[in-house]
């Protein structure tokens, strides 16, 4: 069974067609890259995906099960953990705060009513090791807002990981980071995607050889491509669309 | 049930009184699709125009300068208003704007009270405009009938420059995306405070229009509050067209929901309202989000 | 430790007030608990879930009502007994109300608010056969019998201050406990972020429903309270002043804090009786003071006191706390 599965999505906006018939399969436990220009549709995919839109056209299954249109959070509790490519996180409310809040939907800590969150001393703890495992713990009470942009960038990935899902999608992670820090985030999406699925969208084709087991090329709605990282690029129709000049890309 | 004239005559006045709330709630839009704020006080600013109209009168006794004098006077004290206030609590976010705007008008309708008195003022028809014309068989007051045209042709000039002048294009666009519009290099923040203050006199122009109408009175305020937003609800913020139908619509509804439920007419706005936000939030006219 | 002991003070000397304070003070300090209570409750909705109601006074009235009617048509009832109906027709009312509310935000929810109180407004000046519109309900309130101690006069300020303060404070640990629930820290991830709290897994609907359910009924206790003190409710228990002077209070006394809005309340009412004596236009200065505050000091009252402290602190050299604005946690 696939962890992901896309079949014939078609979606747009206001007479502008974004996703003209897309078919993608994530298989359990690959690492997938989705590349292509933007404005190709790449977030539009993960929102789909995600259950923010639901798509004109088209099926999304997770593990063989059909959440075309369901309501994000159904979506987010089945397994489906999701980042933003503009950071959007708890900017008002601590490093711990905004962690414990996955954590807590992760425990099924949702609508209690009575008891007290902070005597659940397990929530406190997983929160704190997921602090630990991103590097954080020792900005553990800095209010989000005045955390760096690498940090935030942690934080965002921390969030996504921390409600504990299967299939992990990661739109743009390394957005905005410098050579060092894109270095530390691939090492830190490395470790805690170990034994997920991992759909990202990136843009940096370093980050995309490094890390991606398949890669797919989406091009202006349409899958133009999907193989091995070695396939694409040596992919005729991907380099002329896409890769074309960019002398970034070893070998060739 | 009732013979044609009464109805004729009931449609009449839901034109005049809709024309009337179109005035009040062209500013109210266009400052809410621009700036998202509900600028509550905006119907203090009506009833403003109304008092402002009386004391006019009572010191001069021209009707005519008061239609000058008021709208001038609360436009700049709107502009006022939107630069030394509404721009410190815009930091804070949309809800403190809101309630900065709920003060002013609580404020506003205050200092009304203490320097004009709890009383009902009367505001004389001018001269020129007493009597009615022959209509359907009846009488109809001359008066409302230029209510019915003022409001028409202010809309029609509102029209006119925000379709036609660079202005207006200007305006529009803001209404539409004033971060676009702020990226094009034009000055938004000052575009901003000229649409607040035009709201604002039209609101005053609007309670002048009024007030030998309805009287001047501490009620008006609360009373048009509740039918502008129910408009512009209906109508969808920040659109004029939406605007002017809805306030027709209410304007009709009003009129005839008197002649037939009488006390339940108010409940049917609120209705209207509550489907409107529950079923198509952005309004028949308004874009989403 | 020290904290409870405090606490426990506090309550005691709460108790102990009718044996110190005259029947003036006494009936203001009563006026006081209800309105604090009801202006807790409309900061669980806008403090903690970001929610400005302009029709809080729904229920507020909806439960001064239930009270009314059941002590009138139900002989021997209880005061308890018709608080706690009063309770119930106000959850129910607030989960109907809320239930179309709660999928707005911002200035859409507080006009739909605003239409439903106006519209319940409405209903109660309408419906003289059971309201008695305008004329106002009249309220006969049953004494309170303490099993083996006697028997309280709710004739007697100081035997119906020792009644409410009892219900007031309970209904206050409620709220307070519910503040600190995984539900009650959940709806703060909705007002700074309900999209990201979707994501997560919450279902911000049904969160925020919760929420404004028991914000309702709250104020339904709260305003059976009212109306059995003034022993007459009418439908100005429903209207737009009393929905506008819970928001003043909530924002006087600061939305950051749970008890600010109960100190707003209270300074409120103690400003609001001493102006009145001063100047007739004292309305006019309660607004000024509204508009003031919240252009320089919108965190109310203990907005104003932290930042004293927190000024204090940095001049004693000592580190100064995370400064979190409207977020919940601090008494």
């Amino acid at each position: 069974m696939n962890a992901l599965e896309l079949r014939d999505i078609h979606h747009g906006f206001a007479g502008l067609q974004v996703l003209s018939g897309i078919d993608l399969t994530v298989a359990e436990g690959e690492r997938h890259a989705i590349i292509g220009p933007n404005g190709a549709g790449k977030s539009t995919l993960f929102n789909i995906v995600t259950g923010r839109f639901r798509p004109r056209r088209g099926r999304v299954l997770y593990r063989g099960q059909d959440i075309t249109g369901a309501p994000p959070h159904r979506i987010a509790r089945l397994g489906v953990g999701r980042s933003f490519q503009i950071i959007n996180i708890f900017p008002r409310l601590t490093v711990f705060q905004n962690v414990r809040s996955a954590v807590a939907s992760r425990r099924g800590l949702r609508l209690d009513a009575w008891s007290r969150l902070d005597a659940r001393s397990e929530v406190t703890r997983e929160a704190e090791a997921v602090l630990g495992l991103l590097g954080l713990a020792a900005r553990r009470d800095t209010p989000a807002s005045e955390l760096s942009y690498g940090e935030q960038r942690e934080l965002e990935i921390a969030l996504t990981v921390a409600v504990g899902p299967d299939l992990v999608l990661l739109d743009e992670p390394t957005a905005g980071l410098n050579t060092e820090e894109t270095r530390k985030a691939v090492e830190l999406i490395r470790r805690v995607t170990e034994g997920k699925t991992l759909v990202m969208v990136e843009h940096d084709m370093d980050v995309v050889f490094t890390l991606a087991d398949r890669v797919s090329v989406i091009y202006y709605g349409r899958v133009l491509a999907s193989g091995t990282p070695d396939e694409i690029r040596g992919n005729e129709e991907v380099r002329r669309a896409y890769l074309g000049r960019k002398a970034s890309v070893a070998g060739g | 049930m009732f013979p044609l004239p009464v109805y004729a005559t009931q449609a009449l006045h839901g034109v005049v009184y809709g024309m009337l709330l179109f005035l009040v709630s062209s500013g109210l839009t266009l400052v809410f699709g621009m700036m998202g704020i509900l600028n509550i006080a905006h119907a203090a600013f009506y009833m403003l125009g109304a008092y402002l109209a009386y004391t006019t009168v009572q010191a001069t006794g021209s009707f005519w300068l008061s239609l000058a004098l008021a709208p001038l006077a609360v436009g700049a004290l709107g502009a006022v208003v939107e630069r030394a206030l509404l721009r410190r609590t815009h930091a804070f976010g949309h809800v403190y704007e809101l309630l900065l705007t709920f003060g002013l008008f609580f404020m506003i309708q205050e200092a009304t009270r203490w320097i004009w008195g709890s009383y009902t003022l009367q505001v004389p028809v001018p001269e020129a405009l007493r009597g009615s014309v022959p209509f359907l068989g009846s009488q109809y007051p001359v008066y409302r009938l230029f209510i019915l045209g003022v409001s028409a042709l202010i809309g029609l000039a509102m029209a006119a420059v925000l379709l036609r002048t660079r202005v207006g294009i200007v305006i529009r666009s803001a209404v539409s995306d004033a971060e676009m519009v702020s990226a094009l290099g034009i000055d938004t923040p000052r575009v901003m405070t000229a649409v607040f203050a035009v709201g604002s006199a039209l609101a005053a122009l609007a309670g002048v229009i009024a007030a030998p109408f309805v009287q001047a009175d501490l009620s008006m305020g609360a009373t048009v509050l509740i039918d502008a937003f129910v408009v512009i609800v209906i109508g969808g913020f920040g659109s004029l067209p939406g605007a002017l139908l809805a306030s027709l619509m209410i304007g009709e509804l009003q009129s005839f929901g008197i002649l037939w439920f009488s006390e339940f007419a108010l409940v049917f706005e609120f209705l209207l309202m509550a489907v409107v936000l529950i079923a198509r939030p952005q309004g028949l006219f308004g874009e989403k989000g | 430790m020290r904290r409870r002991a405090l606490l426990l003070a506090a309550v005691a000397a709460l108790y102990a007030l009718p044996a110190v304070l005259d029947t003036v003070r006494l009936r203001m300090a009563i006026e006081i608990l209800y309105f604090g209570l009801f202006a807790v409750s409309f900061n669980l909705l806008f403090g903690y879930a970001g929610l400005l109601s302009f029709g809080h006074a729904a229920t507020f009235g909806v439960g001064g009502y239930t009270v009314g009617l059941v002590l009138k048509h139900v002989p021997g009832a209880p005061l308890l007994a018709a608080l706690v109906a009063g309770a119930a027709a106000g959850a129910l009312v607030g989960l109907v109300i809320g239930a179309f509310c709660v999928r707005l935000r911002g200035t859409y929810f507080a006009l739909l608010t605003l239409a439903f109180s106006q519209f319940l407004y409405a209903v109660a000046l309408k419906w003289r056969a059971v309201t008695r519109g305008d004329d106002g309900l009249s309220v006969a309130v049953p004494d309170v019998a303490l099993p083996g101690l006697g028997v309280l006069r709710m004739a007697d300020s100081g035997g119906f201050y020792l009644v409410e303060l009892t219900i007031v404070l309970a209904c206050l640990a409620v709220a307070w406990r519910f503040t600190r629930t995984p539900l009650g820290h959940a709806v703060v991830l909705m007002r700074e972020n309900d999209e990201r709290a979707a994501f997560l897994g919450y279902n911000v609907f049904a969160t925020k429903l919760i929420v404004f359910t028991v914000a309702a009924t709250l104020a339904a206790v709260a305003g059976g309270l009212f109306a059995s003190f003034q022993r007459l409710v009418s439908p100005a228990a429903l209207d737009l002043t009393t929905g506008t002077v819970v928001v003043f209070m909530a924002v006087l006394g600061g939305t950051g804090a749970f008890l600010g809005p109960f100190l707003g309340a209270a300074v409120y009412m103690l400003f609001q009786d001493w102006l009145s004596k001063t100047t007739e236009n004292w309305q006019f200065f309660i607004g000024l003071l509204f508009v003031a505050m919240i252009l320089y000091a919108h965190h109310g009252l203990i907005g104003l006191v932290g930042r004293g402290w927190g000024l204090w602190r940095r001049l004693a050299r000592r580190p100064a706390g995370v400064e979190e604005p409207a977020a919940p946690g601090k008494l």
